[in-house]
Formats: C-alpha cells, sequence, structure tokens
C-alpha cells in the first residue's frame, strides 16, 4: 500500500473512533456536558489535558522551530510546559474546589459582580477565537498535505467530526474523544522519532539518544557535531544564542502564565471528583505533555543533521527522493545561484521575499523555477519549517504505514484542541451570558440546548475562519498567550490568594492589562510593522514577551484599585475560606 | 452549646493552619520552579555550561530536558506533600473530636 492509502486507512479509522465515542458518551445534562458529570478518572484527564493543550503547532511545527533556532527554541519548551506547574499548585485546586462549570464563573462569584463576569467571557471568547481559527486552518492543511484534498474541503470534514462529539456529547464526548487522540498522537510522533535515534546513535530512546555519540565513528556526540555543522555553515551555534536574555526571560513568563490562563486547559480540572485529583491530574498532564516535549528538541537535532547531511552540496539530481515531492508541494525550493548544480544550504534566507514564489518553468536539472529574487547569502535552499516533522519519515525511509499514522497524529492533534476550545466558548455563552447574566428563569434542558446551539455556531464561526484566515492569524499566536497572561491568570489568582481585591481592582486590573498588551502587539504587527525589532522595542522585549508586562500591571493595578473601594462583602470571605479548605 | 463552639474553632484552627502550611510548600516549590525554569536554563545557562551531563552541556539541558522533567517531579512532589498534610491534620482533627467527646 503506498503513503496515501495509509494516510486515509489511519485517519479513516481514527475517526470512526471518535464518532463511536460520541454515540456512546452523550451529555444529558448541563453537569456532563460542562464538566463531563465531575467524574473523569485523574489519569484520563491527565491524558485529555495532554491532547487538549497539544496543538497543530506542537504536533508539526515546535519540533521545527527548535531544529532551526537551536537553543533559541527552547523557549517554547520551557514555556509550554512550566506553566502547567503554575497551574497545579496556583489555580487548580482551588477552582476545582469552587466546583462550578466555567472560569468566568469564578471571577462573576469572586469578584461579586456581573460586569467581572461579562469582562471575563469577552476575554475569553477573544483568546479561544484567536487560537480555534489557527486549529481549523490547520485540521485543512494537514488534510491537504496527507490526503490531497482542498484545505477547504479538509476545514469542512473537520468541522463535522467535531461537530458530531463536541455538540452531542459536549466535554464528555470530548473527554473521552481526547484520550484517544493522546494515545493516536503520541504513538504517531513516537515511533518517527525512535527510528531516527536509532539511525544516528543506536540508541532506541531519543532522550538519551539526544545527548549521545555518534554511530559513525567519528568519536562526536550529537550536539557536539550539530554545533560544528552549523558554525561552518554561518549559523550560530546549535547550543548557543542570539536573543537577548530578558526578552527570552520574557518569552518564558509569558508562555507560561498564559498556558495558565488559558480558559480550555483550566476547565479540564473541573472534571475531576476531588481537590486532590485536580493536583494529581495536572502532574500526569504534564507528564505525558512532557513525553512528547522531551522528544521534541531529539527530533530537531536528529532533522537537522538529516537536513544538512542529505542536501547540502549534494547535486540536486542525485538529492533524495523527498526533496522533489517536497518540492512539489512547495516547502522546498532551490535557486541554482551559483550555477554548479549543487544545493548549497547556508544561514540566511535563500530568497527575496522568504517564500516562494513558482513559475510553470524547470529549469535544466528538472527543479522548480522561481519569480524570486535570489538573496544576499550564499543559501540557496528555502525549507518550511514544518517539513521537519512530516518528511522525517521519509527522510529516514520508514515504511509507508508510518506517514499514515503521523497524519493521524497531526489530525488528532488539531481536532482535539479545537473541541477543547469550542466547548469553554459554548459554555461561556449559555452558562455565563444566558443562565447567570440575561436569561437566569431558563431550566436545566433549556440550558443545554442552548450550550449545544452556541457549539454548533462557534464550530461554524471557527470554519468560517479556517477557509477564510484572517491575515492576522499566523503573526499572532503571541495574542492568545498575551492575553491569556494579562487578563485572566491574575484576577484569578489574585482572586485565590488575596482577600483585599474587590470588583472594581479586579475589571480595573483585567482592562488595564488587556489593553495594555493589545495595544503593543498591535501597534508593532499592524500599525508599524517595520519598526518590530529590538531597536524599537519597550526595553528589548518582543510581542511575544509583552503579556509577562501586561500581567505585573494588571496585578499592580488591581491592588492599587482595590485599596480605593470597599473590601469585598463578607458571602466572598467566607466562599474564599471554602476554597482555602481542604 | 459549648462543645460545639470549641469544635467550630479547632475547626477553624485546622482550617488556618492547613492555610498556613499550604503557603509554606508553594513557596519553597515556586522557588524551586523559579530555579529550574530562569535560573538555570536563562540566566546561568553559560556557565552551567561548562559541565556536561552524558552528551549535554548541563545549561543546554535544563533548556531542552531538565527544565521539563523537573516541572513533572515538582507537580507530583506538590501533590505527595498536600496529601500528606491533610492526612497529619485530619488525624489530628479526629484526636481533637474524640478528646472534645470524652
Amino acid at each position: 500500500m503506498d503513503a496515501q492509502s495509509f494516510s486515509y486507512l489511519f485517519v479513516g479509522l481514527s475517526f470512526a473512533l471518535y464518532i463511536g465515542i460520541a454515540f456512546w458518551t452523550r451529555a444529558n445534562s448541563t453537569k456532563q456536558f460542562y464538566v463531563a458529570g465531575g467524574g473523569v478518572h485523574p489519569v484520563l484527564n491527565g491524558m485529555a489535558t495532554g491532547a487538549d493543550w497539544m496543538s497543530a503547532a506542537s504536533f508539526l511545527s515546535v519540533a521545527g522551530i527548535v531544529a532551526f533556532s537551536g537553543r533559541d527554541g527552547s523557549v517554547y519548551l520551557i514555556g509550554w510546559t512550566g506553566g502547567y506547574v503554575l497551574l497545579a499548585l496556583l489555580l487548580a485546586p482551588y477552582l476545582r474546589k469552587f466546583g462550578r462549570y466555567t472560569v468566568p464563573d469564578f471571577i462573576g462569584e469572586r469578584y461579586y459582580s456581573k460586569t467581572a463576569r461579562t469582562v471575563a467571557v469577552l476575554c475569553l471568547i477573544f483568546i479561544s477565537f484567536t487560537y480555534i481559527a489557527g486549529q481549523m486552518r490547520g485540521v485543512g492543511i494537514v488534510f491537504s498535505r496527507f490526503l490531497e484534498v482542498d484545505i477547504n474541503t479538509g476545514v469542512i470534514i473537520g468541522m463535522v467530526i467535531v461537530f458530531f462529539y463536541a455538540v452531542m456529547g459536549g466535554m464528555k464526548g470530548i473527554t473521552y474523544t481526547q484520550v484517544a487522540q493522546y494515545c493516536v498522537l503520541v504513538f504517531a510522533f513516537m515511533v518517527p522519532a525512535v527510528f531516527l535515534s536509532i539511525m544516528w546513535t543506536d540508541n532506541p530512546i531519543p532522550q538519551l539518544g539526544f545527548g549521545s555519540q555518534l554511530n559513525d565513528g567519528s568519536g562526536l556526540t550529537v550536539l557536539q557535531k550539530l554545533d560544528q555543522v552549523t558554525v561552518d555553515l554561518g549559523f550560530h551555534a546549535y547550543t548557543g544564542s542570539i536573543r537577548s536574555t530578558l526578552d527570552t526571560l520574557m518569552i518564558i513568563v509569558t508562555l507560561m502564565i498564559g498556558t495558565a490562563g488559558l480558559p480550555h486547559v483550566i476547565v479540564r480540572f473541573f472534571t475531576v471528583p476531588k481537590v486532590s485529583d485536580a493536583r494529581l491530574s495536572a502532574g500526569y498532564a504534564l507528564l505525558f505533555i512532557a513525553v512528547i516535549y522531551t522528544t521534541i528538541p531529539a527530533v530537531a537535532g536528529f532533522s537537522r543533521l538529516n537536513l544538512i547531511d542529505s542536501v547540502n552540496e549534494v547535486a540536486y539530481q542525485d538529492a533524495p527522493e523527498w526533496v522533489g515531492k517536497w518540492e512539489s508541494t512547495g516547502l522546498i525550493a532551490w535557486q541554482d545561484k551559483n550555477a554548479d548544480g549543487r544545493i548549497q544550504y547556508r544561514a540566511g534566507h535563500a530568497l527575496v521575499p522568504t517564500k516562494p514564489q513558482f513559475t510553470d518553468a524547470r529549469g535544466q536539472y528538472g527543479q522548480r523555477l522561481l519569480e524570486n529574487a535570489p538573496s544576499d547569502s550564499e543559501n540557496e535552499i528555502y525549507v518550511d519549517r514544518d517539513i521537519m516533522v512530516i518528511a522525517n519519515p521519509e527522510i529516514a525511509s520508514l515504511p509507508n504505514w508510518v506517514i499514515g499514522l503521523i497524519a493521524a497524529g497531526a489530525v488528532a492533534a488539531a481536532l482535539s484542541t479545537a473541541a477543547g476550545l469550542l466547548l469553554v466558548i459554548s459554555s461561556s455563552i449559555s452558562h455565563d451570558l444566558l443562565k447567570s447574566t440575561f436569561m437566569p428563569s431558563i431550566t436545566d434542558e433549556q440550558e443545554l440546548l442552548a450550550a449545544r446551539l452556541a457549539a454548533a455556531t462557534a464550530i461554524v464561526i471557527a470554519g468560517w475562519f479556517g477557509i477564510n484566515p484572517p491575515a492576522f492569524v499566523a503573526q499572532v499566536v503571541a495574542f492568545a498567550f498575551g492575553m491569556a497572561a494579562a487578563s485572566l491568570f491574575p484576577a484569578i489568582v489574585l482572586g485565590i490568594f488575596s482577600e483585599r481585591i474587590n470588583k472594581e481592582g479586579a475589571i480595573a486590573g483585567m482592562i488595564v492589562g488587556l489593553f495594555f498588551s493589545v495595544g503593543y502587539i498591535v501597534y508593532f504587527v499592524f500599525i508599524n510593522p517595520h519598526q518590530n525589532n529590538a531597536d524599537f522595542w519597550f526595553w528589548g522585549i518582543s510581542t511575544a514577551g509583552i503579556g509577562g508586562i501586561g500581567a505585573a500591571l494588571n496585578m499592580v493595578t488591581a491592588y492599587t484599585v482595590s485599596r480605593f473601594f470597599d473590601a469585598p462583602p463578607t458571602a466572598v470571605i467566607s466562599l474564599l475560606k471554602h476554597i482555602r479548605r481542604p | 452549646m459549648h462543645e460545639s463552639t470549641s469544635s467550630k474553632k479547632n475547626k477553624q484552627a485546622i482550617a488556618d493552619r492547613y492555610w498556613y502550611e499550604n503557603k509554606k510548600i508553594l513557596l519553597s516549590l515556586l522557588s524551586l520552579w523559579f530555579i529550574v525554569a530562569i535560573v538555570c536554563p536563562v540566566l546561568s545557562v553559560d556557565y552551567l555550561d561548562q559541565f556536561s551531563l552524558g552528551g549535554f552541556g548541563l545549561g543546554f539541558w535544563f533548556n531542552q530536558q531538565g527544565a521539563i522533567l523537573f516541572f513533572v517531579a515538582i507537580i507530583f512532589i506538590y501533590h505527595g506533600l498536600m496529601q500528606r498534610l491533610e492526612a497529619r491534620l485530619s488525624v489530628e482533627k479526629t484526636a481533637d473530636d474524640s478528646q472534645a467527646e470524652s
């Protein structure tokens, strides 16, 4: 069987599984719809959180980012995992003890204010839609690459599948499909990683192989070799860094508190039976995530070696088959600047503009010709960073079924995250806006119907974003994290640990934090993109790292404003006493 | 009447104690978190890179593996410490209750 048939087979089987789970886990009450009845085993919740959290980007792009930036790529590894410590220590147990359904629920009750609840709902919807647009697009892209269907058809297929289990099963359906999706994606990610590790070091465990000697008899370790070849080709050393320390630090901080403030992750801890299960479950979630996140740098290192080894100074005609295959999909492009027929891989962008624009013609070696002008650098090859994971099986000459596996894994990663986000959007609308704010008289059945309708509407909007992606989606992943870091996280943590913060303080804090971070990102990404570099940034902090400053401003504002208004009422103080008790 | 106020007082004392101990645990684990997330991989990475762990420079190892492994450990340690704290306080609580009854 060829790779494409395997892709159809595995993706089809996984879809059948998800739909089967959807029928098995129909939700009958709002409690089941919002928090899966509150009875999910901590280990299963950990797996579901892992799948919920790991998006198409984690699965496909992070290894590529690390492969091309070496140590500087570590901010994503540290930032996206370190947030779970904050989540487990500062948020999850108390929110579980609080025992309601949504994040705005907590903010509304703790700050005894419908305004605070509504501000939280708006932050949540803004964060979730920014994030979800990228996911639906991701589903479409995966479909188009592996199954050779149109991107838009891929988005629609993804919408239908998510519709089935999210609308029917709510959180209950999502939880059990996410457990299945975690299993699919971890298997799909590990198999090629193990093969790669054996190929370079004979060690089957990628995490250890990454720190071992190469098996080529050179006596060098993997990292020594990486440093050597990257420096030889004019890149910075793989284990070195070119980002400023302060910027690195702020990006890590922003990603960590942003992760801890993401509503679709927080809400997963409402589904376990007990407070202690919330802590344990966060531990399992991070353990399951760590399996993949410690493999990512190994995959990154091996694939960078592979790339250099198999293309640099190789005549185009002798290049491995996958080079031509990915060139035909536009993920690789080659421009023979010095007319020697060989591929030179060097530091710097190969093309101006950097993304390849192909003509229909072929060159003398059969390469696709480009409209792009050559750049100043000697680099002749453009490589899309996503290729690192997708092309691994071919680079390592793995059997075709591994490619099918990766397709199923990437689709699982994108769908699970999209479903988790859809659920928090729908529950914030049906529960926080309708039931708690505008139409308190509706019954449980009516609320459940509203939740389903909201989920269905959100899927349609998300699909629309997937088919007509706003131009900014790719540039502003920073948005979702900056907003979560600057708005929700400080409001929740202060709400738990301070008795003095009142509604005036919390609302002012959320608004200041949000406007500061969003304003900073909008200024540099849309209004003045040509100034988007370290010379103009505030203290040299990039847009990805500004959420941390926004969070600090939020806290300072909340404290200061709270001083000028009355302390929270006694009902809130006893709520606090309640959530702080074991 | 007298008994119920004293047991209520006791309950409050246990809750306060629990919250105080919890904050102590949080503070020490968050310090550890700060060290493995910020100090080792970012602030003192060059210093740590002088030492090696297997084929890794120690600073680089913290960047790409170590921090993550420590994070997992921190959460499980937190879970363990809180379980122990809860067990200890509930033992004290039952001891107090039986005293009050007798």
